[in-house]
């Protein structure tokens, strides 16, 4: 199918539909249902391959491609604005990835309600789809919310005997997150009507105000907050393992492996694209919960007996890299950081469909249960220490690669310094302190193999004790089929990092300029500004990104260039 | 995905000569070893025991003989230096590279950061210079002879399969590890090895023990690992390169780089700066100001404590004893003859920084002698083979080191060399004596093997006479120079002194307590374990070694009893455990062989590096390398190396003189005396004997000071975790209950009130869309002028008026369209209201617009905007 211009609005609304199409089908032919939900997963993430159509030549665009963007509520200036750039490309990627194994291989526990089931992934898919496309905060915040209802769902229908608490926590702790993140995307707008005299919810026009650094910082905490909760960062993590352990494998899947990342992505997009000053100044404090995270997670994983709980603080290690990447605020560091999140992906997807196979067998996550698996099912072992290698970060696997631009690149991060020696909002000329976070990160080096290895051994090695596991089959054809592509993944991108890579890079690259450009251009070491003010169209265009991006309408708003309009007149 | 074909060219042209990065035959001698292993790991039940074999041994000795033609290549790619003609011309630097290509491009892996905003490329690349070519060959000779011993010795074992794929997956990491070009590719072999090691020593993971011990030895090297990771983020920061070669090029070559990692004020200053409040420490800032650091010297400390994990040196050193949980031919492959020796090559691969910074070299030399001497004192007790040889190799990987840390890394790299034939050769000789005695291997059972092993005996005698030091053996040389070069240490002649005698000292108990191995297994009378099987009857057989099955905890467990292992995998074959030893049988036959190979290598390979003393030239090996390693002595006087070569034979003397003490105790206790000083010895001095027969009680000390602590942390943070942190959330979940509960009474759950509420909402908000107009206006530039539009509401009424903005001037001209300014030209407007959306107009110079929507109520709102001319593209 050629879908032209309308690739995006395909990728949101395709999987949409699927899923409310799914719930018309006739419950009585279950079959028919999961070769349904299969092939459509599968079509959409065939669709989705064509975004990778002009891309990773030299010279390819960096900016935001195959734009759509029209008017929706145009007397609030709400528009309908899709588009996409390095950043989000790998994370749609990695959702159309996923969705189709996440369907696939959940039939193997999920017997009734299986519509519901379908309709629900397919709906999650589109909406993180949305989020990761929309270009209008209105419209982001939509699909963000939306995320949370066919989550909701899956962990509360779907899941274990406490799904309904753990569902609940999960809705709460996300929803309260995001209503400051609301009232901040809302006094942004109003003040842009201040300044302009008309309502936008545009990123891109949002990303030219400037605020006083106090406002900037509220704002910033507005926005970071309700992404910290969905990474998430120490300390407001506890939701996680509890909507993993209730939830089916499929939600288990879906939830660490693209919702988190719903979390970083908006850190990176959000909080430090409108932010900067406000990051520059918070920055060596997220890297401080970054790296506690990573060590605090990787402790706390250490003395889990539920397999689940285990991989749920393994997630808030592995994102505690993803945060400090993201905050060391270098080409690498960032590239890392976001590998990182692909990888994750990858792995603890992984991770969560092998100990799905075990709970299917055995319908326990103790793991005091297990014990000598190698011998019983030796396939599943060799998988099992395969991703237990590209969790660590085994070099020629994936989970290397990102950790080690993550730890080399905040190292030399010129970016991260104490602010409490800085002038406000200020010049800092003072050490770099990247290199005492990587050092705390690279115990994280240490602690992940402890705690994974630990695992390892009490399932898999040492006598088999337990006579309930003598005659547990070894994978089967379903399970393979699933996890057969995220083992070609956790290598292909641990040799060929570069093809992923010279499909990011740019962006981030762009992204960094703009950042410090805007850091720049808002750089108020008296503390003099009391009011906002919007920047130059050029500010926050990155050199390379001015001239694809010219195409675009909003771009072409020269007019507005230096309009002041007065304050509460 | 790129295409993968034409990831390896192969041309026979190219066997010899080849352009830059272009010799593929450094690609195949890689990827072999990773085929079979993939041939094995997958296809190994299907294929048969002799497939397996077939497949594993023909990849590695198939990389071997690549290797020869790789080392000729090397050979004649350049012009030899040539003795003593090339003084003061530059060094030739040999090397031949090879770089995959994907489809028409190099491989490019990724790039890494040198700094905050540069990074470099790390192409797949290898390449073999005099340093990675000698390596290569005994990596892959020694590979593949213990690859051919592993036939006989695994034979049969149930998962034969599974050891071969393991055990190819080891040498292609190993390989890796040597050929790899950049600090980053490097450690992708070195990790590689980790997990072959982890993989191997866990064999037979069905043994709890066996497995800790395969875990302990990853989680040991991890944290080296570490130190590594941090070392080379140290050294592409200041030193502005991951590749050895750029590295090389920037220490010798560029004045900023070479300042940045020399620089004393840098390192302090960043401490200074980045740790608060360390200024105000007084014993600290003073301590940072009397060490001065350097950023260079921290890397090297770093990367040395990555050494440290891999090459079993104080205080990393526990996991290597345990290690011998593996099967045999494991532990004379991986854990004596190559993979332990990573860290001495790293330091040699890097020997060009290293020589800049003497205090991180007398740190080496210091730990390395202390490991030295640590190591043997506990060999001097052990009383099972392998134990014994374990500690062996810790002691001897001592040794290399301290000839690293006094600046002879050539030195360090030649008893690597020997090393790893004398010790292979022993650690495949015990095997032997193993496999031929039902698995026993506590010395004071065996005994009077000599007899009934004639190979095994001989070849074993010559490992140890090499071991021990004997003159003209290769471990005399490759030992003689590291003393040597520690006594005349030209840049701490006291380091170099302390180092020497505390050398000696280790060289003495070396050449004693391997005597006593030697002695107590293949001399005297015996075997004894068959007298005392005799005695009990044959019915006890084959599965006494259950005894010292013993319990254990997570860890601190000391590995006893390696002597056994599940006899349901790994039976050895015996029919009649009774009958007395013997070298028959196929399997007994294929693993005498190499043993012989690596004993005469063992006894020729020192010729490689006579001494300068013997010959007044420099040896072939040593000469080999020059302008690979480098050297302390490099760019010193001649009368500095003048008066160090007066030193070689005072040097060789406290060499000769342990040999022969050592040699001589060993006989007059254990042969002489039949043990019984030893045993009056044990006695007398029992506090000190128990201490090393629990080996310093180095394990319980871990478990004491890190392993429980750490988990104890870990519990405390799990229990945190649940009751403090989710029990805030918790609570503010309870009081919002509490709220709730309150307005319950509106939740009735009647679908016609929440229906009814509903409606009420979205007519609230209907009203205020319509009682408040809402407008705002929008400008485009178009060829016809600018396009002014307003979006408002249906059934909206518009009145249109533009006026000149107020003009403020403050740091810049600003134009603003104030409220007041707005309604005065409004009221000046005559026409009525229209429901025009749209206009199109000129703007020569500033202009404000405004626009007064009027509701179907009547209410009414302003939009303004500025215009400003259209700025040329």
């Amino acid at each position: 199918m050629n879908t032209g211009r309308h690739l995006l609005s395909v990728l949101v609304w395709l999987p949409a539909l699927a899923g409310l199409l799914a719930l018309f089908l006739p419950r009585q032919s279950p079959k028919l249902l999961r070769a349904y939900g299969v092939a459509a997963s599968l079509f959409i993430f065939g669709q989705s391959l064509q975004l990778l159509n002009g891309t990773g030549e030299a010279g390819a665009a960096s900016g935001f491609r195959l734009v759509e963007n029209v008017e929706w509520i145009p007397s609030l200036g709400i528009r309908y604005h899709l588009a996409v750039d390095g950043i989000s490309l790998w994370l749609v990627l990695l959702t159309t990835f996923l969705t189709p194994i996440t369907l696939y291989v959940s039939f193997g526990a999920i017997r009734n309600r299986q519509k519901e089931f379908i309709a629900a992934m397919l709906i999650l898919e589109a909406a993180m789809i949305g989020c990761f496309f929309a270009l209008d905060m209105f419209l982001f915040y939509v699909f963000y919310e939306m995320t949370l209802v066919p989550m909701f769902l899956i962990i509360g229908v779907f899941g274990g005997k406490n799904s309904v608490y753990a569902a609940v926590k999960f809705f709460l702790y996300t929803f309260l997150g995001s209503v400051f993140m609301l009232l901040a995307i809302l006094y942004m707008v109003m003040q842009y009507k201040t300044l302009t005299g008309h309502y936008s919810f545009g990123y891109l026009d949002l990303m030219r105000l400037g605020f006083p650094i106090g406002t900037e910082r509220i704002l910033f905490a507005a926005f970071t907050i309700a992404f910290a909760v969905k990474v998430p960062m120490w300390p407001v993590h506890t939701w996680l393992p509890d909507a993993h352990t209730e939830a089916p494998t499929g939600g288990s899947m879906i939830l660490a492996a693209i919702m988190l990342k719903l979390g970083t992505y908006g850190i990176l997009r959000f909080s430090l694209g409108l932010f900067p000053l406000a990051a520059h100044w918070i920055g060596p404090t997220i890297a401080l919960l970054a790296v506690v995270g990573i060590v605090y997670g990787a402790l706390a994983a250490w003395r889990q007996y539920d397999f689940k709980r285990l991989v749920a603080y393994s997630s808030v290690s592995h994102l505690g890299f993803v945060m400090l990447g993201l905050i060391g605020r270098t080409d690498s560091s960032v590239s890392g950081a976001m590998l990182q999140m692909i990888n994750h992906g990858i792995s603890t997807g992984a991770l969560f469909l092998l100990v799905g196979v075990i709970y299917d067998r055995r319908h326990t996550r103790d793991v005091a249960e297990f014990g000598g698996l190698a011998k019983i099912m030796p396939w599943y072992a060799t998988v099992f220490v395969a991703v237990t290698m590209s969790s660590i970060g085994l070099p020629g696997t994936n989970g290397f690669i990102g950790e080690f631009l993550v730890i080399t690149g905040s190292f030399s991060s010129s970016l991260l310094r104490w602010s409490y020696r800085c002038s406000s909002g200020g010049d800092c000329d003072l050490a770099q302190i990247g290199p005492l976070f990587s050092l705390i990160a690279a115990t994280g080096v240490i602690l992940g193999a402890i705690y994974m290895l630990d695992v390892v051994q009490k399932v898999f090695f040492g006598p088999a004790t337990n006579p309930k596991n003598d005659h547990l089959p070894d994978l089967n054809r379903r399970e393979w089929a699933g996890l057969a592509p995220l083992l070609f993944m956790i290598f292909a991108m641990g040799l060929f990092p570069n093809y992923f890579r010279s499909r990011m890079d740019p962006t981030v690259h762009d992204f960094l300029v703009v950042y410090n450009a805007k850091m720049d251009a808002l750089r108020d070491p008296g503390g003099a500004r009391t009011r906002a003010v919007m920047l130059e169209e050029a500010v926050i265009r990155a050199p390379s990104a001015a001239a694809p991006a010219a195409a675009e309408p909003h771009a072409a708003l020269p007019l507005r260039r230096e309009a002041l309009l007065a304050q509460g007149d | 995905m790129q295409p993968f074909y034409g990831l390896f060219h192969f041309g026979f042209d190219q066997f010899l000569v080849a352009a830059q990065d272009q010799y593929s035959v450094l690609g195949w001698i890689v990827l072999l070893p990773l085929l079979g292993a993939i041939i094995n790991g997958i296809w190994g039940k299907q294929i048969g025991r002799q497939g397996v074999h077939i497949a594993a041994i023909s990849a590695v000795g198939t990389s071997f003989l690549l290797s020869i033609l790789a080392f000729v290549a090397l050979l004649k790619s350049g012009h030899h230096a040539g003795g003593e003609a090339a003084e003061g011309a530059e060094h030739v630097r040999r090397a031949l590279s090879f770089v995959p290509r994907l489809g028409d491009q190099p491989w490019e892996w990724f790039a890494a950061p040198t700094g905050p905003a540069t990074s470099e490329m790390l192409k797949v690349r290898y390449v073999v210079d005099p340093l990675s070519g000698v390596m290569l060959l005994v990596v892959t000779g020694v590979g593949t002879l213990i690859h051919i011993y592993s036939a006989g010795y695994m034979s049969h074992d149930k998962s034969y399969a599974r050891f071969f794929a393991y055990l190819n997956l080891f040498v292609f990491a190993m390989l890796n590890l040597i050929l790899g070009d950049s600090l980053v590719l490097m450690f992708l072999g070195w990790e590689g090895v980790g997990l072959a090691s982890y993989l191997l020593i866990g064999f037979w993971f069905e043994r709890s023990d066996y497995a800790f011990a395969g875990r302990k030895a990853f989680i040991v090297n991890r944290i080296g690992d570490a130190g590594l990771l941090m070392g080379m983020a140290i050294l592409a920061w200041k030193g502005g390169s991951y590749q050895f070669e750029t590295l090389r090029e920037h220490v010798e070559g560029s004045a900023t780089f070479f300042g940045a990692l020399t620089s004393h004020t840098e390192l302090g200053q960043f401490l200074a700066d980045a740790l608060p409040g360390v200024n105000n420490i007084a014993w600290l800032s003073a301590f940072l100001a009397k060490i001065n650091p350097t950023w260079g010297g921290l890397a090297c400390l770093l990367l040395f404590v990555g050494c440290c994990g891999k090459s079993a040196q104080l205080p990393l050193f526990v996991w290597l004893p345990d290690a011998m949980a593996g099967p045999t031919p494991v532990s004379a492959l991986i854990h004596a003859a190559t993979m332990v020796t990573a860290g001495i090559y790293l330091l040699c691969r890097l020997s060009f920084l290293y020589v800049h910074f003497t205090t991180v070299l007398n740190i080496i030399a210091l730990v390395g002698a202390a490991t030295a001497l640590f190591a043997a004192s506990i060999a001097v007790v052990q009383t099972e083979l392998k134990k014994v040889l374990a500690y062996s190799t810790v002691s001897q990987l001592g040794f290399m080191f301290m000839g690293c840390g006094v600046g002879a890394f050539t030195a360090g790299f030649f008893h690597v060399f020997t090393h790893a034939f004398f010790k292979a050769c022993m650690f495949l000789g015990a095997g032997a004596v193993m496999h031929a005695c039902g698995d026993r291997q506590d010395i004071t059972k065996l005994g009077g093997l000599g007899k009934y092993l004639r190979g095994t005996f001989l070849t074993f005698g010559v490992s140890t006479a090499a071991i021990i030091g004997t003159p003209l053996t290769s471990g005399f040389f490759s030992k003689d120079e590291i003393l040597w070069r520690a006594l005349a240490n030209p840049f701490s002649p006291g380091v170099g002194k302390v180092v020497y005698f505390m050398g000696v000292a280790a060289a003495l108990m070396t050449s004693f307590y391997m005597c006593r191995l030697f002695i107590l297994t293949f001399l005297g009378e015996g075997p004894k374990y068959l007298a005392e099987l005799a005695a009990d009857g044959p019915a006890h057989g084959h599965d006494d070694h259950n005894h010292d099955h013993h319990g254990h905890d997570d860890h601190g467990h000391d590995a006893h009893g390696h002597d056994a292992h599940g006899d349901d995998d790994h039976g050895h074959g015996h029919h009649d455990p009774s009958a007395p030893p013997s070298e028959h049988g196929i399997d007994m036959k294929l693993m005498v062989a190499p043993l012989f190979v690596l004993a005469a290598l063992a006894l020729l390979a020192g010729f490689l590096g006579l001494p300068h003393a013997w010959t007044h030239r420099e040896g072939i090996l040593p000469l080999f390398l020059e302008g690979t390693v480098s050297d302390v002595f490099e760019g010193r006087s001649a009368e500095v190396i003048e008066h160090a070569h007066k030193l070689e034979w005072p040097a060789m003397a406290g060499g000769f003189v342990s040999w022969i003490a050592g040699l001589g105790l060993a006989y007059w206790v254990y042969v002489l005396q039949k043990g019984e000083p030893a045993e009056n010895a044990a006695r007398s001095a029992s506090g000190l004997y128990d201490l090393l027969v629990a080996k310093w009680k180095v394990d319980e000390l871990y478990d004491a000071v890190v392993v429980r602590p750490l988990k104890g942390l870990a519990a405390f943070i799990a229990g945190f975790d649940k009751f403090v942190i989710d029990g805030i959330v918790n609570l503010l979940g309870a009081i919002a209950m509490a709220f709730g509960r309150i307005l319950k009474p509106l939740q009735t759950g009647a679908i016609q009130v929440y229906g009814a509420a509903i409606g009420v909402g979205a007519l609230a908000l209907v009203a205020w869309m319509t009682l408040f107009p809402n407008a705002s206006l929008t400008a485009e530039p178009s060829a016809a002028g600018t396009v002014i539009e307003v979006s408002g509401g249906p059934g909206y009424q518009y009145r249109w008026a533009f006026y000149e903005p107020t003009v403020t001037r403050g740091a810049a001209v600003e134009y603003v369209c104030t409220r007041p300014a707005a309604q005065t030209a409004l009221r000046a407007v005559t026409a009525a209201a229209s429901n025009e959306t749209r206009r199109t107009e000129t703007i020569n110079s500033p202009r404000c617009a405004v626009v007064e929507a009027t509701n179907a109520f009547g209410s009414t709102t302003l939009a303004r905007t500025l215009l400003l001319p259209a700025q040329p593209r």
